[in-house]
């Protein structure tokens, strides 16, 4: 039995039996899955089924209350070096500039002052946004935040990068190019991703595999492997085909979490 | 029909509005704080000079001012004299030290009932206590302890402010977003860097707008407590005034204390401006 060590595979992210719950509430429940190295996860479920609780296990925010989550083979007993973590909002600090905050994450590995702001003038300037290095967030648009967010958080050269929703206050154009900035830094850099969406046509043009969890408590039902070229063509029917088993698992699930049967006849949703 | 106007007027707005035929908003601010203040004290004026006010307990603006001004508003004789700048500069070294007192124990407090469970459920209560207790209950105390002289008036300015600047520093504090704080950490910050760079100015707007409240507050405590018994400064001013029944003295104490609790109020808007730099840009 190698279970502690996950030899073999060597996953980039493995849950082993984890259950999480605040306050004696269960939040997730014996969560079993491998996460390849190198691979692009896309987490999809209802709202409250502990998507971002599995992602702050992973970044080692919150200890697991039983099981044991591994990255890169080592038990995560806390902020683990190498593991970025990206949210919504919130993410670059207002009161830097755009460089300021880069250099923030710099000067964390013990880069001197002078030295972080170089190297984040460069990496900004690398991306294009070497004009808007001494603008603060709230003169930038939203994707432009979201970029410098990803140029910081690259900028420690992650292994694992930990995505909670992170296009979703975006206009859908934005979405769009910031999906294909994000495939195109994913692929160059090598890391691993997982990501959480509400979007299903975000996770079809991502993953490379998809985890399906349903809630209260929160579980893994189903993970799809999405076996397509990128960019991907949303006409393909393979993908199409997952695009309406996602459609009919999250309405299932809708059902299960906020209608009640007689409501649900009365829409004729069950028809 | 009516749609039609409506859309008439629309369109005729932007264009009235391409004209900067505005007084600047400033200037404006100032033309109506002149405007009100200057019928005020003409109506004051005139209703002394008519005498449907008694010029004796409500000298009229014409001998107030210049008396104020003059430097003539002094209690007290020989090494006891105090004049009016005198007890202003003592009423403001009184706030300034109470303030830097109470602000920075407040926030230091403050950082450790958001830190540490145990100081959350020790510190808390007291300070929720404390904070609403009226500034001048602490005076009797004050003077007890330490006597009628600065200090005392210091400790019912800190007494004043610690309360609530130590409870509003908390809530600032447990405002700031969770995300800042779990970015910060996965991006490899100590704990110490991560109050330095992440909660503290993240918590700085709701400590600059306490800050702003509590200097308000320790300007009534301070006049209150040299009022009541600490016997220097601008309210013991007024109340030597009272005793010596000069009413020139009382009305100039009172001016003063209006025109400097409008400066600090001001200044310290300045000083919240520049603090909060990165507010201003957008
Ligand atoms: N810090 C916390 N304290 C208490 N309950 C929490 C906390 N974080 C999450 N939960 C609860 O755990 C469940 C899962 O939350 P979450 O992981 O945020 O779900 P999702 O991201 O899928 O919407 C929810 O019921 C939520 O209320
Ligand atoms: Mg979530």
């Amino acid at each position: 039995m190698t279970a502690r060590t996950g030899a073999g595979i060597r996953p980039a992210i493995r849950f082993d039996h984890v259950s999480k719950a605040f306050d004696n509430r269960p939040a997730v429940e014996d969560i079993d899955l491998a996460v390849a190295p190198g691979s692009f996860t896309v987490l999809i479920g209802p709202s409250g089924c502990g998507k971002s609780t599995l992602l702050g296990m992973s970044a080692g925010l919150e200890p697991p209350t039983e099981g044991y989550v591994f990255v890169h083979d080592c038990e995560v007993k806390g902020p683990t070096e190498g593991t970025a973590l990206l949210f919504q909002q919130h993410n670059l600090f207002p009161w830097m500039t755009a460089a300021g905050n880069v250099a923030f994450a710099l000067e964390n590995t013990g880069l001197s002052r002078r030295d972080a702001r170089g190297e984040a003038l460069r990496l900004l300037g690398h991306v294009g946004l070497g004009a808007f290095a001494d603008k603060v967030p709230a003169e930038l648009s939203g994707g432009m935040r979201q970029r410098v967010a990803l140029v910081r958080a690259f900028a420690l050269k992650p292994r694992l990068l930990l995505m909670d929703e992170p296009f979703g206050a975006l206009d859908h154009q934005t979405r769009r190019m910031m999906q294909a900035y994000l495939l195109a830094t994913w692929r160059d850099s090598g890391a691993t991703v997982m990501l959480v969406t509400h979007d299903l046509t975000e996770a079809l043009v991502l993953a490379d595999r998809i985890v399906l969890m349903s809630g209260s408590p929160g579980r893994v039902t189903e993970v799809i492997d999405v076996i397509a070229p990128r960019p991907r063509d949303l006409a393909d029917p393979a993908l199409a085909a997952i695009c309406r088993r996602l459609e009919a698992h999250l309405e299932a699930e809708a059902i299960r979490g906020e209608f009640g049967p007689d409501e649900l006849a009365r829409l004729g949703v069950l028809s | 029909m009516a749609s039609l106007d409506l859309g008439a007027a629309k369109e005729t707005r932007p264009m009235r509005r391409d004209k900067p035929r505005r007084l600047p908003r400033a200037l404006t601010t100032v033309f109506w704080f002149a405007l009100a203040w200057g019928l005020l004290i003409g109506l004051w004026e005139l209703g002394t000079a008519q005498g449907f006010l008694n010029d004796r307990i409500l000298p009229p603006p014409s001998e107030t001012i210049p008396f104020l001004l003059s430097g003539g508003a002094n209690v007290g004789f020989g090494v006891q004299k105090a004049g009016l700048i005198d007890a202003v500069v003592v009423t403001l070294g009184r706030i300034a030290i109470g303030l830097s007192c109470g602000l920075g124990l407040a926030v230091l407090v403050g950082a450790l009932i958001v830190e540490f469970v145990p100081a959350r459920r020790l510190f808390m209560p007291i300070v929720q206590t404390i904070a609403p207790i009226s500034p001048v209950a602490w005076i009797p105390f004050a003077i007890a302890i330490v006597g009628i002289g600065d200090p005392a008036a210091i400790f019912v300015v800190f007494m004043a402010i610690f309360g609530s600047m130590a409870v509003a520093a908390v809530a600032a504090f447990d405002a700031v977003p969770g995300e800042y704080v779990k970015v910060a950490t996965t991006l490899g910050a100590g704990r110490l860097r991560i109050w330095f760079r992440v909660l503290l100015p993240g918590a700085l707007p709701g400590i600059m707008t306490m800050t702003r409240m509590s200097l308000f507050g320790a300007w009534m405590a301070v006049l209150a407590g040299e009022m009541a018994g600490i016997n220097s400064g601008l309210g013991y001013l007024i109340m030597m005034g009272q005793q010596m029944y000069n009413m020139k003295l009382v009305m100039s104490g009172i001016i003063t204390i209006g025109a400097i609790g409008f400066l600090l109020d001001r200044v310290m808007l300045l000083i919240q401006h520049r603090v909060l730099w990165w507010e201003r840009r957008t």
